[in-house]
């Protein structure tokens, strides 16, 4: 059985409130009773009702359940139950699963081959006059989606173009509203991707020194991304996907139905969750032992609701994995597992800067609109000059760290003044470190330390 | 390069303001013609097509400083387990036993991960006695970050420039390093600046000099008798009074030997020591610090007896036992009938507390008399006792009932008493304590006695632990959390433990 380490389990909290109720309920003289068998950890748990809350975990996803009246998820509970456990093991013992655990874990299994089946039936071959509708009603509704964003896409055109025209300093003195209202503009149109990007311009404008070359920089960017719309019938396939992708078209898991799998042993390097939008957006980045590939793994979850915390930072699992349709292959899907996750131990990662950059160049020449770009740089050394963060190689090469990180002074101490490994994202002008190897441990950086 | 910049400058201005700035030729050609687009568009995919070849072409900076390594260590990680301890104590459960454990972290030969470590010395910035302890928890490790932060320095690492330009509580580091190493030079250091401080810092500054205090001071001390600031007196004759050959000394020995008249008991009498109260004070007595009103309004003691309390504060106690002949106890019994003997009481307790005299500490304990405890400095006097005579007395004051929820103030007392006992509570008055505590919880504990409760059982020793956490009646008001502290404890001290 996998046991998860503390900095995992924290890991998974949904916010700082349930970390500090969690190690609360991490004492094991709050639980009426404890168990655990080599798929499922259980516990039962005293709380304010008459009855015991009954907690529990499936260690195989992880996956929980309880009965508490939390709408958050993974619950206080459940969080307390796997640091017991991965602080004191010992304090809970193997036995037998009570009726109320083995009903759980037999109902997920029942959902997951229904699920299956369901997913088996939408692909299975159905008679050609349902096919033939299905495809029409499709192809109508595809349609009409991109005459809106046409639309909507000509009223960006003179918007843009007014800008350029007026100048980024007219555009600056502009209350965030002239903004808001394109981005609201572009929602309506049903182009999120811009929507997003339009919503970010108030803060480019107002972050100081370099404002104009990066308000210009992204104008320019925007100004493509309608040439890419205008050609997408003459445009290779996988540059295609990626214009559609950043205007905002999403594609669903079926659609990856045929995808080619990409089979190897993947390490879980990073893992950030941000809110974006009342929306929280988890990215966990992987990379392939054998093929040195990146891949980001996307999940959201409105408030209250639970993001997949299937992958952990921090192990590597032999998985099968879809890549998502794109000039730059990085959004997939892990498919098909295959075994336990296992601790990551192995460093590996580019030499240099330069080597890192080199990747990124490559990744832009297949997708422009790529925002970050994963980064795993060994024998990095962490700096702090005149109250800026730097990240030096081994060349003597040094690129500034995001001022939003969080964790400088950890990333220094785990270093002690000697190179350590560091992945994380490059969004073109600093680097975001999400987790470093220091004498051959792992650790997160994504989230909260403690 | 040079373009952007051009495209930069057109930008801010408007596009339509200037002519269309040229293109590298290697865009150029990539480009194609883009004649046919409008003079915005036209502009933005020129600045676009830059801006994505600047970012696909970034060039980091050069650095060329050699950094100095942390040493490596010589003690263990801690293990997965302890980590954990270490996390739920910094996300806030058990807080008030990260001290207790990092002192064991040290002891054990561990280190605590280096990640923590900014967590760690940030806490002890608020926290003064976690510092030496995240020093020695942290091994190699945390030296190292610490000399990376000015705020981690914590002042230990002060330089001696700053005496002149520091703040307070740089100041007082440094002198109180100087006067543990060299006392005579520290003096010096006091005695230079003393003109132009303010009375706050005069009186701290004095205050230091109460390490390695020597007959070498008094001649300084004397002096000092005349300064401006009544404080910063006050603190003079606290430290004057601690020098038995000190002028001051002798002039207070001087002025009350007269006062005190010891009679011998008969064979149908009591001994009795009698008192003449003071005369008022003269202008060098007033100098000495004589001030009737030193104890501000109050109406327990009389001006004469304050004056009486003041004097007998600064005579050697040896003196009495030498003049009369008599123990501290014979002495103790002749005053209990005096209208004066609380004032006595007070002034050879107050003496008792400046010369660390156990003896007498031990005889104004049983003697029948107390001293009023409101005009002594605030240690009490167990403090001067040997620890083990202390938790003895500690001991008995619990069997006597000093512990019931009933009475917080009682409570808080033997809590203050308590805290003058180091490190862990004996094992007997640990046991007796815990049994009082256990009846008094046996229907819930109030929650303002908590954190009393906590800081007792914070102090238990570890080998009590697992048994003490045992048979709690857990389901009562504000029992959980007392239990909680002890389980805590044995599990993290007990993960501490090598097997």
């Amino acid at each position: 059985m996998q046991i998860l380490t503390t900095e995992q389990v924290l890991a998974l909290a949904p916010d700082a409130a349930s970390v500090k109720a969690g190690q609360g309920l991490s004492n094991p003289g709050k639980w009426v009773s404890l168990g655990r068998d080599d798929r499922a950890v259980w516990g039962e748990c005293q709380g304010s009702g008459k009855d015991p809350y009954r907690a529990q975990a499936d260690l195989t996803g992880p996956a929980f359940h309880c009965s508490c009246p939390s709408r958050k998820f993974p619950c206080k509970h459940g969080l307390g139950l796997l640091l017991l456990l991965a602080a004191n093991p010992a304090r809970v013992s193997e036995t037998t699963a009570p009726a109320w655990v083995t009903e759980w874990l037999t109902k997920r299994q029942a959902n997951a081959e229904k699920k299956a089946a369901k997913a088996e039936a939408e692909t299975a071959p159905v008679d050609p006059e349902t096919a033939a509708k299905r495809e029409a009603d499709r192809t109508k509704r595809a349609a009409k989606r991109e005459d809106r964003v046409r639309a909507g896409l000509t009223d960006l055109e003179t918007w843009l173009g007014d800008l350029a025209r007026q100048g980024l300093a007219h555009a600056k003195q502009q209350p965030a509203q002239y903004f808001d209202t394109m981005a609201a503009r572009m929602v309506d149109a049903q182009a999120p991707g811009i929507a997003r990007r339009l919503r970010e311009w108030p803060g480019v404008f107002a972050s100081g020194d370099g404002w104009a070359d990066r308000a210009l920089a992204e104008a320019g960017t925007l100004r493509w991304l309608l040439h890419g719309f205008s050609r997408l019938d003459t445009l290779p396939e996988g540059l295609c996907a990626s214009v559609r992708q950043a205007i905002g078209w999403t594609t669903a898991e079926q659609e990856l139905q045929g995808a080619e799998l990409q089979r190897d042993r993947w390490q879980v390097i990073g893992q950030i969750v941000e809110e974006e939008d009342r929306l929280r957006v988890q990215r966990t980045w992987l990379i392939g032992e054998e093929t040195q590939r990146p891949a980001l793994c996307l999940s959201f979850a409105a408030t209250n609701q639970a993001l997949d915390v299937s992958l952990l930072a921090g192990t590597v699992i032999e998985a099968s994995v879809a890549y998502y349709p794109s000039g730059a292959p990085l959004r997939a899907l892990v498919r098909e597992r295959h075994g336990e996750p296992k601790p990551l131990v192995n460093g590996m990662g580019c030499e240099t800067f330069a080597e890192a950059l080199q990747g990124t160049a490559e990744l832009l020449a297949g997708d422009p609109w790529l925002e970050k770009t994963p980064w795993l740089v060994r024998e990095c050394l962490p700096l702090r000059r005149e109250d800026t963060w730097w990240l030096c190689d081994r060349d003597g090469a040094i690129v500034p760290l995001a001022r939003q990180f969080p964790h400088a002074w950890p990333l220094l101490a785990l270093s002690g003044g000697k190179p350590v490994t560091v992945f994380g994202e490059w969004d073109g002008h600093a680097l975001h470190p999400l987790s470093a190897i220091a004498e051959e441990k792992f650790i997160a950086l994504g989230g909260a330390l403690s | 390069m040079s373009a952007w910049k051009d495209y930069v400058t057109a930008a801010l201005l408007g596009s339509g303001k200037s002519a269309l700035p040229a293109l590298p030729s290697s865009l150029q050609a990539a480009l194609g013609d883009t004649e046919t687009m409008d003079a915005e568009s036209r502009f933005l995919t020129h600045a676009g097509a830059i801006a994505l070849w600047r970012r696909a072409g970034w060039k980091p900076l050069h650095h060329e400083t050699a950094v100095v390594a942390a040493e490596s260590e010589s003690t263990a990680p801690l293990s997965r387990a302890s980590m954990g301890h270490l996390r739920a104590m910094l996300a806030g459960r058990c807080l008030s036993a990260l001290p207790e454990w990092l002192g064991e972290v040290a002891r054990s030969r561990r280190h605590v991960p280096p990640e923590l470590l900014p967590a760690l010395l940030d806490r002890a910035r608020q926290e003064r006695v976690l510092r030496s302890l995240v020093i020695s928890a942290g091994g190699q490790r945390a030296l190292w970050l610490a000399a990376q932060n000015p705020l981690w320095s914590f002042g230990e690492s002060a330089l001696p420039e700053s005496w002149e330009t520091g703040g307070r509580d740089q100041r007082l580091a440094i002198l109180r390093c100087w006067r543990a190493e060299t006392p005579a030079m520290a003096r010096a250091k006091v005695e230079e600046v003393w003109a132009a401080e303010p009375a706050d810092i005069r009186t701290a500054l004095v205050a230091e000099l109460a390490t390695n205090l020597s007959e070498e001071d008094t001649p300084f001390l004397e002096r000092l008798l005349d300064d401006r600031s009544k404080e910063a007196r006050r603190a003079v004759i606290d430290l004057l009074a601690r020098l038995p050959a000190s002028p001051f000394v002798a002039r207070m020995t001087a002025r009350v030997t007269p006062l005190l008249h010891f009679t011998k008991g008969g064979l149908l009498s009591r001994a009795t020591l009698e008192v003449t109260l003071p005369g008022d004070p003269d202008a060098a007595a007033t100098r000495d610090g004589l001030d009737p009103k030193a104890f501000g309004q109050q109406k327990i003691l009389g001006e004469k007896a304050v004056l009486l309390v003041l004097m007998l504060s600064a005579v050697p106690l040896r003196h009495w036992t030498e003049a009369f002949q008599q123990t501290p106890e014979a002495l103790l019994k002749a005053v209990q009938k005096s209208e004066f003997a609380r004032a006595l009481a007070t002034g050879w307790a107050w003496a008792a507390l400046r010369q660390r005299d156990a003896t007498w500490a031990e005889a104004l304990l049983d003697g029948g008399v107390a001293p009023h405890g409101e005009f002594l400095p605030a240690k009490p006097l167990l403090i001067v006792l040997p620890d083990a005579a202390r938790a003895v007395r500690l001991a008995a004051l619990l069997r006597e009932g000093a512990l019931t929820k009933k009475d917080t103030t009682r409570w808080q007392e033997f809590t203050d008493l308590l805290s003058t006992l180091p490190g862990h509570l004996p094992p007997a008055l640990a046991r007796d304590l815990l049994a009082v505590l256990r009846k008094e919880c046996a229907d819930g504990l109030p929650w303002h006695l908590r954190s009393l409760a906590e800081s007792f059982l914070l102090r238990l020793p570890p080998a009590m632990l697992g048994e003490a956490a045992q048979g709690w009646p857990i389901d009562q008001e504000g029992v959980a959390p007392l239990v909680e502290i002890l389980s805590f404890r044995h599990d993290a001290l007990t993960a501490l433990t090598p097997s």
